[in-house]
C-alpha cells in the first residue's frame, strides 16, 4: 500500500524545533511519508507544500500559546486554495492558561480542524486515527480515467 | 551537462594552440582569436560585424575570413560559437505553486540559457493555451508535483497542452508518477521526459531538465535559426550564449583563487542579466530559518524591464525611486523615449553620456536588488530569529559589469553612481554585496572568453580574471 503523505510544521512565529523533529521521526516510523517544513511556518507554506506533494493531511503544531491567532482561518484558506477537503490536525499548547479541553476542542473545530490534541496526547493513538482518516479519504485521483 | 574537462587539458582537436571564439548577439556578431600556450590564454585579435539576421552564418563567415586573412594559425585553429540572436531560446514554464515547482522551473530554464517568455501556475486555461500559441515558444517546460505528489494539475495541464495549435518541444520534468501519462498524452509533440526538477521540497534537481533543454537547442532549434550550417565549422555545437556564460561563471568560481564569490551584471539594451556564484548563508533551522528551495550554486536572473535601449522607458518607470526627484525623472523619461527608438544609438554628447550613466546605474542597482535574497528579523517568545529567503550576496567580494555600456565605462565612476537599497518595500534587509570591488569587462570580451573556456576552461578563466582585474589596477 502506498504511504500516506502528511505535511508537518510549527505554525507562526514559533520556533520550538525539538518536538517537531520528534514528530517527524515518529510519523516516519509509523509508515507515513512526512514532509517536514520545520519551524515558523505560515498557513500558505503548509498549503503550498500540501498541493505540490499531494498530501492527505496537514499536521499543525503550536507550542508557544499564540495558536489561536496563527491557526484561525486555516480551513477557509485551504478552501480558497483548492484543497478544502484536506485532513487538518492541530496539536500542542493551543491556548494560554488553564482551559477546559472541551472548550479548546470546540474553538479549534470551529476553525475547521478535524482533530485537536493537547500537549499530552498519546502519539500512537494519533497515528492510528491519522491512518484511518487518510484511508477513508483516499480515493484514486490523477491517472485513473 | 556541458562537461568541461576538469584537468584543463586541451581537447585533442585544439593541438594547434589557438582558438577562435564567436558569439552571435541580437545586434552584433563578435569573434576573437586567442592563443593558448603553456596553459596561458591570450587575446590575439577581436573583430565585430552587425549581426546578419536574415542569415546568421553570413556574419560569422565574414569574421572568420577577416581573422584568417594572412594568419595561418587562425586558418588552422578550432572555432567555437554561441548565439543569442533571433530571440535566443524562448521557453514557457508551467508549474503548480508559484514559490515551489514554478520557481524551480523558472530557475532551471534560466540556468539553461533560456529567455522566459511567460510562466503559468496551477491550471492552464483555454486562454493560457491561446497565449502560448501567440508566443510560439521553442520549448514548454512542464513541471508540477513532487515525486508521488500532485497529479491533478499535471493531468489537467497535459490535456490542455494537447490543444495547442503550434508544436513547441515539450520537456516534462514533473511528478515521476505522471511521466508515463505525460509521454503518452503528449504523443503529438516532440516530448522529452526527464527526472523531476523538484523530487521533494528540499531537493532541487535542475540538471536533467537543463540537459534536455540544451539537447533540444542543439538538435532542433539551431536548425530553425540557420545555425546548424555552422556545425561543420565548429569544434563543439552552437550553444545559447547565456548557457555558455552560466557554465563559465560556475567554472570561474570554482577554479580561480579569489573568485569563489562574485556577481556578474550583464547590462544590455533589452535586459539586465545577473549571475552570482558561491553565495549563501547556512541556515541552522533555529536562529536562521531558510524559506523556499535552497539557492543554487550559480543563480541567473533576467530583468526584462531593465535595459539601456529597448527597455529604457520601462527601466526609468521601474526605477523612479532610484532618483526620487521629479526633474531628474522627467529628464530620464525623455532620454529613454529617444534612445528606445534606436537600439544601436550611441551617446553623442557628454550630456547624453551622463544620462546613460544614470540609466545604467539604475539598471544595475535594480537588477542586483531583485537578484539578492532577503532577511528579516522576527521576535518570538524564544528570542530573535532571522528568516532568510533567496541568495545571500553579503559575502560577495567582486561585482563585474559587462555589456556594451559597462564595458566602456570607468568602474569607479559607475561605483559612485550605483546605490544599492538596504531595505525593500516590505522593510526586509536586502542581502546585497557589502563594499565589493567593482570591475568591468573591458572590450566586452565575456561571451568570447566564455566560449574559449569550453575548450580551455582553466586557462580561459584565469585569463578573464586577469583581464578584469588588470583594468582596476
Amino acid at each position: 500500500m502506498e504511504a500516506h503523505t502528511i505535511v508537518l510544521g510549527v505554525i507562526g512565529s514559533d520556533c520550538h524545533a525539538v518536538g517537531n523533529k520528534i514528530l517527524e521521526a515518529f510519523f516516519s516510523d509509523r509508515g507515513f511519508r512526512v514532509i517536514n517544513l520545520g519551524v515558523m511556518v505560515s498557513q500558505d507554506e503548509f498549503i503550498d507544500a500540501a498541493i505540490e506533494t499531494g498530501a492527505a493531511a496537514i499536521l499543525v503544531s503550536s507550542l508557544y500559546g499564540h495558536g489561536e491567532i496563527d491557526c484561525a482561518g486555516f480551513r477557509d484558506r485551504c478552501i480558497e486554495r483548492g484543497v478544502g477537503d484536506i485532513i487538518l490536525y492541530v496539536g500542542g499548547n493551543l491556548v494560554i492558561g488553564k482551559h477546559d479541553p472541551a472548550e479548546v476542542e470546540t474553538l479549534y473545530r470551529s476553525m475547521g480542524y478535524d482533530r485537536i490534541f493537547g500537549p499530552d496526547a498519546d502519539l500512537d493513538a494519533v497515528a492510528d486515527l491519522l491512518a484511518c482518516d487518510c484511508a477513508a479519504k483516499a480515493v484514486p485521483t490523477g491517472t485513473s480515467r | 551537462m556541458n562537461p568541461m574537462d576538469p584537468s584543463g587539458a586541451p581537447a585533442p582537436h585544439s593541438a594547434d594552440n589557438s582558438v577562435i571564439a564567436v558569439d552571435i548577439g541580437s545586434t552584433w556578431t563578435k569573434a576573437a582569436q586567442f592563443s593558448h600556450q603553456k596553459g596561458i590564454l591570450e587575446l590575439v585579435r577581436r573583430v565585430t560585424v552587425p549581426t546578419t539576421v536574415s542569415h546568421l552564418p553570413k556574419g560569422v563567415h565574414e569574421l572568420l575570413a577577416e581573422l584568417r586573412r594572412g594568419s595561418p594559425t587562425a586558418t588552422e585553429c578550432p572555432v567555437i560559437c554561441s548565439s543569442s540572436a533571433k530571440g535566443g531560446l524562448s521557453v514557457v514554464a508551467v508549474g503548480i505553486v508559484p514559490d515551489l515547482t514554478l520557481a524551480m522551473a523558472r530557475q532551471t530554464a534560466l540556468s539553461a540559457g533560456a529567455r522566459i517568455s511567460r510562466v503559468f501556475a496551477y491550471e492552464l486555461t483555454e486562454e493560457d493555451v491561446r497565449a502560448i500559441d501567440a508566443i510560439g515558444p521553442d520549448i514548454v517546460l512542464l513541471t508540477g508535483g513532487t515525486d508521488g505528489g500532485n497529479r491533478e494539475y499535471v493531468e489537467r495541464n497535459c490535456r490542455m497542452l494537447t490543444r495547442l495549435a503550434g508544436r513547441p518541444h515539450i520537456v516534462y520534468a514533473g511528478n515521476r508518477t505522471m511521466a508515463e501519462f505525460a509521454a503518452n498524452h503528449l504523443g503529438g509533440f516532440s516530448v522529452v521526459v526527464t527526472d523531476n526538477i523538484l523530487p521533494d521540497l528540499d531537493t532541487p534537481n535542475p540538471e536533467p531538465a537543463r540537459a534536455a533543454i540544451r539537447a533540444i537547442f542543439i538538435r532542433s532549434i539551431t536548425h530553425g535559426k540557420g545555425l546548424d550550417e555552422l556545425r561543420s565549422l565548429t569544434a563543439e555545437p552552437v550553444e545559447p550564449t547565456p548557457l555558455v556564460v552560466y557554465e563559465f561563471v560556475r567554472t570561474l568560481s570554482t577554479s580561480v583563487p579569489g573568485w569563489s564569490r562574485f556577481c556578474l551584471v550583464d547590462l544590455g539594451g533589452a535586459t539586465t542579466d545577473v549571475y552570482s556564484a558561491g553565495t549563501g548563508t547556512v541556515a541552522d533551522g533555529q536562529r536562521i530559518v531558510q524559506k523556499g528551495p535552497p539557492p543554487p550554486p550559480v543563480l541567473r536572473t533576467v530583468e526584462g524591464d531593465l535595459g539601456m535601449r529597448v527597455s529604457a522607458p520601462a527601466a526609468v518607470e521601474a526605477q523612479r525611486a532610484f532618483w526620487g526627484d521629479e526633474a531628474t525623472i522627467a529628464d530620464m523619461t525623455s532620454h529613454a523615449a529617444t534612445v528606445s527608438r534606436n537600439p544601436g544609438h550611441i551617446a553623442k554628447s557628454e550630456a547624453e553620456r551622463t544620462r546613460d550613466r544614470n540609466l545604467a546605474a539604475a539598471c544595475v542597482s535594480g537588477a542586483l536588488a531583485r537578484h539578492a535574497g532577503r532577511i528579516r528579523e522576527v521576535f518570538t517568545p524564544q528570542g530573535a530569529v532571522w528568516v532568510l529567503t533567496g541568495s545571500d550576496l553579503r559575502g560577495v567580494e567582486t561585482v563585474v559589469g559587462s555589456g556594451g555600456f559597462l564595458a566602456s565605462e570607468d568602474p569607479a565612476t559607475m561605483e559612485a553612481l550605483i546605490h544599492l537599497p538596504e531595505r525593500d518595500e516590505q522593510n526586509r534587509a536586502v542581502l546585497l554585496p557589502q563594499n565589493p570591488r567593482w570591475y568591468r569587462d573591458r572590450e566586452n570580451l565575456l561571451p568570447l572568453f566564455a566560449n574559449a573556456a569550453r575548450l580551455f576552461p582553466h586557462a580561459a578563466c584565469a585569463a578573464t580574471a586577469n583581464h578584469w582585474k588588470g583594468d582596476a589596477a
